[in-house]
């Protein structure tokens, strides 16, 4: 059938490419640390687990769903109103308006990271505008605030779009009715915009805040010791300390966390 | 709202105008103000690990963004197209992994993939890497397209005696060909742009262009850094005013989309 | 009918089709006859449209037979049988030409190039939209869209044309002019229709025959005239014209009916028969009503409302057990009583249409 022959080329790529490497990482986190190439030894033991439940683990998770959570707030607080912006806009203006948001996307996040580099360094342009008005340097950089600053400037889009695609199908009739009904402007925001809206705010949310909670490039190169998320962690262990298992442990938690239940609410609308 | 605008896109490219102005800084000290110069895009001009890597990072994202464009056309198509058919639900569930999954676990799962295979590790397997996750964008747009556009235009086609095949290539394709091309240009970005992905799953001797900035970055940025960084603006916005003045407008029955 | 499916045109046996919990066919049995312009009247999620496209071929059925001169297409699919669809939304081609749109089906059918353009010029000349076979659809007005999607549906000159809902997307004054047009050529061309609408009027003016469909099922079907003469039931009673309905106890039941209405006096006479049994109600049509007492059958009451149409009055009369009469007359009628007024309304027996149901 003419079906079979356009699904099944998807269905053995995503088989092969999507699932069975997550159930390699299982079947190596339950192994052991050898020192052999791969430095892995398969023992199915749960030993790699019992590490990664140690103190340690638990505060980079912790700093991770910090990072996360601020990031993602920062994100609906300075895309919630931007997008309702330019979903307020002239029909004309909207594809522009929408354009220069996406456009520093194409210029690729690590230049856009070395920027912020530039900006909150000691002695960076931060620090030079601040004394240029007399007031002491922020000394932002290696701080948990930069990563914050960092992943924001750069989820940014992933949180204004589908708010965006959410926003501009809200009944103008609506918002009329309860103007007419009494309600100021504000009011009607409050009663009628905003909950309408709710629905493109949740994909915004998890849009940002799943990824951001395994970055590995934003906090190590913003971060500094004190900004150690799980990323970080699952990286180091695997280059630094060459132990894979316990990344593998690691980057299993995190799918079952994270990622499985994205994709099972996607099977579910899937199903539909 | 314009204020919030206007606010909201300063902090968008403050920081890339910052870097472009001082990609023209005379002076090595990053911040400081010295002078107007090209030295730093001579410097990059003459950067051979820089350019190879560049070249390097656009030839596997020029590939890997084609695959995943033609898969995730078939994944688009299927989801759009085929209705309730069996195992979709698992079948969009696989499919979403890779828009959620973070970095670090994707190039993890991919490199342990490739060792199990003993598989070479090197452009090939980024290149593969980098397939496997951007397809899942290319039938997001896909997908999106083709629910908007609807079964009409197929049915009508079917109805005048056209046969699946002939529906697929005189109607679908045609109508389809906008998203195709937005999910090659996104594909390709993202490919471009990746860093984690590819730290995991190259071997010696490739070494994309993320790759070599980061390890540049962690000692600290240098203004050529700055040069390469005005240098992508420009191309990408050349790009962009390109596509701009030269886009097909593919109007579905009186009301007006630009492709 | 007495023919036999094979020589019938369109024979359809006991359809039925199912969307996970809705039965939007519930066993649906018709027949067609070549050359006839058939309306499927119904309301939405009547299963009209259902019906349409399974006769198209783009919805299988669960149970059930099509035939198309005798040949069972029941498995057939949409490119493959001799049925042209017009779709409500027109559908057509926007990356194509008008003349590319119409030449569509053309091909694979043993046409020369040149014996292909010139039966899309004829076509052309025939919807009357000569001379803009260049165009791209989306340059042409609603009205011109539609006739390049009917001009191209009949390129194949079906056994059967399938129009779904064509003058819904027209605005009003349009809308009538291409309702005769559409039968003209109907007419003209001595195809069978079959065209799917909610709207009443359409279906009067156009149709031979009317088949309305009511929650997956044909509940009636016959000429303009028998659907407005013998209504199936108070639904269809109102549905198709319009009319007033009113309970009613049989006092004798043949040779002529003799009914007891409450909130008229004298008994009601009826040209017809009435069922031995059974509740039975007793429908009117408004235009059948005149104003006065002067005739066989008559209701006494108070007149409460005017609506005034230009060309017609509506009254409306209040009877005395609270049940009113809508009579419509003619505006010239020089009759001038005033709400508050007595006023009696007559009819004659064969006004009266005996409902079971």
């Amino acid at each position: 059938m003419n079906r079979f022959l356009v699904l099944a080329p998807a269905w053995v790529w995503l088989a092969v490419f999507q699932l069975l490497p997550l159930l390699i990482v299982l079947a190596v986190s339950l192994g052991e640390p050898s020192e052999g190439i791969p430095p892995v030894a398969f023992r199915l033991s749960g030993a790699s687990y019992a590490t990664i439940a140690d103190v340690f683990y638990l505060r980079a998770l912790a700093q991770s769903l910090r990072v996360a959570g601020v990031a993602s707030l920062a994100c609906l607080l300075i895309g919630y109103p931007m997008a309702l912006a330019i979903a307020r806009a002239s029909a004309r203006r909207r594809p522009l308006l929408l354009t220069l948001v996406i456009l520093p996307f194409w210029t690729g996040f690590l230049l856009r990271l070395t920027a912020w580099v530039g900006l909150l360094k000691d002695g960076g342009w931060l620090d030079t505008a601040l004394g240029a008005v007399g007031l002491p340097p922020a000394h932002l950089l290696y701080t948990p605030a930069a990563v914050y600053l960092g992943i924001t400037y750069c989820y940014l889009p992933f949180m204004v779009l589908p708010l965006y695609a959410r926003l501009t199908r809200r009944e103008i009739a609506l918002e009329e009715a309860a103007a007419d009904l009494g309600a100021s402007p504000w009011r009607v925001f409050a009663t009628v915009t905003l909950p309408l809206s709710i629905p493109g705010v949740i994909p915004g949310l998890l849009l940002v805040f799943i990824p951001a909670m395994g970055e590995y490039v934003i906090p190590e190169l913003l971060g500094g010791p004190g900004v150690e998320t799980i990323g970080r962690v699952l990286w180091s262990e695997f280059f630094d300390n060459r132990d894979w298992p316990t990344a593998s442990a690691l980057a299993t938690v995190l799918t079952v966390a994270l990622v499985l239940p994205a994709a099972a609410w996607q099977w579910r609308q899937g199903r539909r | 709202m314009r204020a919030v605008l206007l606010l909201g896109y300063a902090f968008l490219y403050l920081p890339l105008a910052l870097m472009a102005v001082y990609g023209f800084n005379d002076s090595r000290l990053l911040t400081v103000w010295t002078g107007f110069s090209w030295r730093w895009y001579a410097a990059l001009w003459n950067d051979g690990q820089v350019v190879g890597a560049a070249l390097l990072s656009l030839r596997i994202a020029a590939v890997s963004a084609t695959l995943a464009t033609c898969l995730g056309a078939c994944a688009g198509v299927a989801l759009a197209r085929f209705g309730r058919f069996r195992g979709r639900g698992a079948f969009a569930g696989v499919l979403a992994i890779p828009l959620v999954i973070p970095d670090v676990v994707a190039g993890l799962s991919l490199l342990l993939l490739f060792v199990a295979a003993g598989v070479q590790r090197g452009a090939v397997t980024v290149t593969l890497a980098h397939a496997g996750f951007t397809l899942a964008y290319v039938a997001v747009v896909v997908q999106a397209r083709l629910a908007d556009t609807g079964m009409d235009l197929e049915e009508a086609a079917a109805d005048l005696g056209a046969p699946p095949w002939r529906v697929f290539a005189s109607v679908t394709l045609p109508l389809m060909t906008p998203a195709l091309v937005s999910g090659w240009l996104l594909a390709f970005t993202l490919s471009l742009d990746d860093l984690v992905v590819a730290s995991f799953t190259s071997g010696p001797g490739a070494t994309t262009l993320p790759m070599v900035l980061f390890s540049q970055l962690h000692l600290g940025p240098t203004p050529e850094v700055f040069a390469l960084a005005t240098v992508v603006l420009a191309i990408v916005l050349a790009a962009l005013l390109d596509a701009w003045l030269l886009r097909p407008r593919v109007r579905v029955a009186g009301v007006r989309t630009a492709a | 009918m007495a023919d036999g499916p094979e020589a019938l045109l369109l024979w359809i046996e006991a359809l039925r089709k199912r969307y996970g919990a809705v039965e939007a066919l519930r066993g649906v049995s018709l027949d067609i006859a070549a050359g006839e312009l058939f309306v499927l009247l119904g309301g939405s999620g009547s299963g009209k449209t259902t019906l349409l496209r399974t006769i198209a071929g783009f919805e299988r059925p669960d149970a059930g037979r099509i035939l198309l001169r005798g040949e069972d297409v029941t498995a057939l699919p949409p490119h493959r049988r001799p049925v042209n669809m017009m779709f409500q939304s027109y559908a057509l081609f926007p990356h194509l030409k008008v003349a590319e749109n119409i030449a569509y089906g053309l091909r694979r059918m043993g046409l020369g190039r040149a014996e292909r353009d010139a039966k899309v010029e004829r076509l052309l000349d025939l919807v009357r939209l000569t001379g803009l076979g260049d165009r791209r659809p989306d340059t042409l007005s609603g009205g011109q869209r539609q006739r390049v999607a009917l001009a191209r549906a009949l390129a194949r000159e079906p056994a059967l044309l399938l129009l779904d809902e064509p003058l819904s997307a027209l605005d009003r004054s349009l809308r009538e002019e291409t309702r005769e047009e559409l039968a003209a050529l109907q007419r003209r061309l001595g195809m069978a229709f079959v065209l799917v609408t909610h709207d009443q009027e359409e279906a009067l003016t156009m149709a031979s025959r009317i088949g309305v469909m009511r929650d997956g099922l044909l509940v009636q079907v016959g000429t303009p005239r028998e659907l407005y003469e013998q209504p199936a039931d108070r639904e269809l009673a109102t549905f198709i014209g319009g009319a007033n309905v009113l309970a009613a106890e049989v006092q004798v039941a043949a040779p002529d009916a003799v009914l007891l209405v409450p909130g008229i006096t004298k008994l009601v006479r009826a040209a017809t028969e009435a069922p031995a049994d059974g509740q039975i109600w007793l429908a009117l049509r408004p235009e059948r009503l005149r104003l006065g007492a002067d005739g066989a059958n008559v209701a006494e009451g108070v007149l409460e409302g005017i609506s005034y149409r230009g060309d017609v009055v509506t009254r409306t009369v209040r009877l005395p057990d609270g049940s009113a009469l809508r009579a419509t007359t003619a505006a010239s009628d020089g009759a001038e009583p005033r709400p508050g007024d007595a006023l009696a309304l007559s009819w004659s027996p064969d006004a009266c249409i005996l409902l079971r149901a």
